[in-house]
């Protein structure tokens, strides 16, 4: 992952915030830090109580990265919001499994259907 | 000159090195290594199960091992064939016990931060030992069967 450029990429669907992870590995320290940073900067400004990450561009996640979810998930909780993910790959649905994050995470296939599941 | 099907001794691909305790410094090894799965056939599962295992060894190794002291070394020796990858990283730490290390699987850790590193080598390895000290981890991966 290079440092200069952004970690996620936001838009609206309907009153909901989708933030798209733009790298296609999560797996260096430094970058999953940045990473972690944009996620906990959008979700203290952000001005609607929904919330869903994208993750079609990611083929590969590290347990740092699973931390930085969970830390996401505990700010959201703390400010209201309702948080939904989507477009995990099955490598990395695994992951979720194996750590049983796929029973703390609401998890969609798609965007949308995450967008309306909040 | 007669080839077999299935030869007895299939050709094994070995990488041994070692490298000082810097987050990035083993990524050209774990590109190395999942190459090498790919150019001999390990399915696309496999060969992330493997990756997951380098990350997550290799992380500990740095981070926990030698909490990031960039004058203390890791090694790395890693073999791959058509049936079998085997993966040793040695630390120069102290070593852990498992059983005092907080299980993320339990309610009350399920949504704490840290400890899933070694879940997740578990998970994704087929067999998966560590030397008496605890500071070094040997996994093995069989290519997964076909569902």
């Amino acid at each position: 992952m290079s440092n200069a450029k952004a970690r996620i990429m936001n838009h609206y669907v309907d009153d909901a915030v989708v933030a798209t992870c733009m790298d296609t590995r999560l797996n260096d320290e430094i970058g999953i830090q940045q990473w972690g940073e944009e996620l906990y900067g959008l979700v203290d400004r952000l001005k609607t109580k929904k919330l869903v990450i994208n993750f079609q561009n990611v083929i590969f996640m590290s347990s740092s990265s699973l931390r930085v979810l969970i830390t996401v998930n505990s700010r959201c909780k703390g400010k209201g919001i309702k948080l939904a993910l989507c477009g995990i790959n099955d490598n990395i649905m695994e992951a979720f499994k194996i750590t049983r994050l796929d029973s703390v995470f609401k998890i969609k296939k798609g965007e949308m259907e995450a967008v309306k599941s909040l | 000159m007669t080839t077999t099907a299935e030869s007895p001794n299939p050709p094994v691909w070995k990488i041994d090195r070692t490298f000082p305790s810097v987050f990035g410094k083993a990524s050209s090894l774990i590109d190395e290594v999942l190459a090498q799965m790919t150019a001999l056939g390990w399915s696309n599962r496999d060969v992330f199960a493997v990756n997951m295992a380098l990350e997550e060894s290799v992380s500990n190794a740095i981070e926990h091992g030698n909490h990031g002291n960039p004058k203390k070394h890791f090694r790395v020796i890693c073999t791959v064939s058509e049936k079998l990858v085997s993966i040793q990283v040695r630390d120069e730490g102290k070593g852990f016990r498992r059983d005092l290390v907080p299980n993320p699987l339990d309610d009350e850790n399920i949504e704490t931060p840290s400890g899933r590193g070694t879940l997740l080598i578990r998970g994704f390895m087929t067999r998966v030992n560590y030397n008496d000290a605890g500071n070094e981890i040997t996994m093995e991966k069989e290519p997964t069967p076909a569902s």
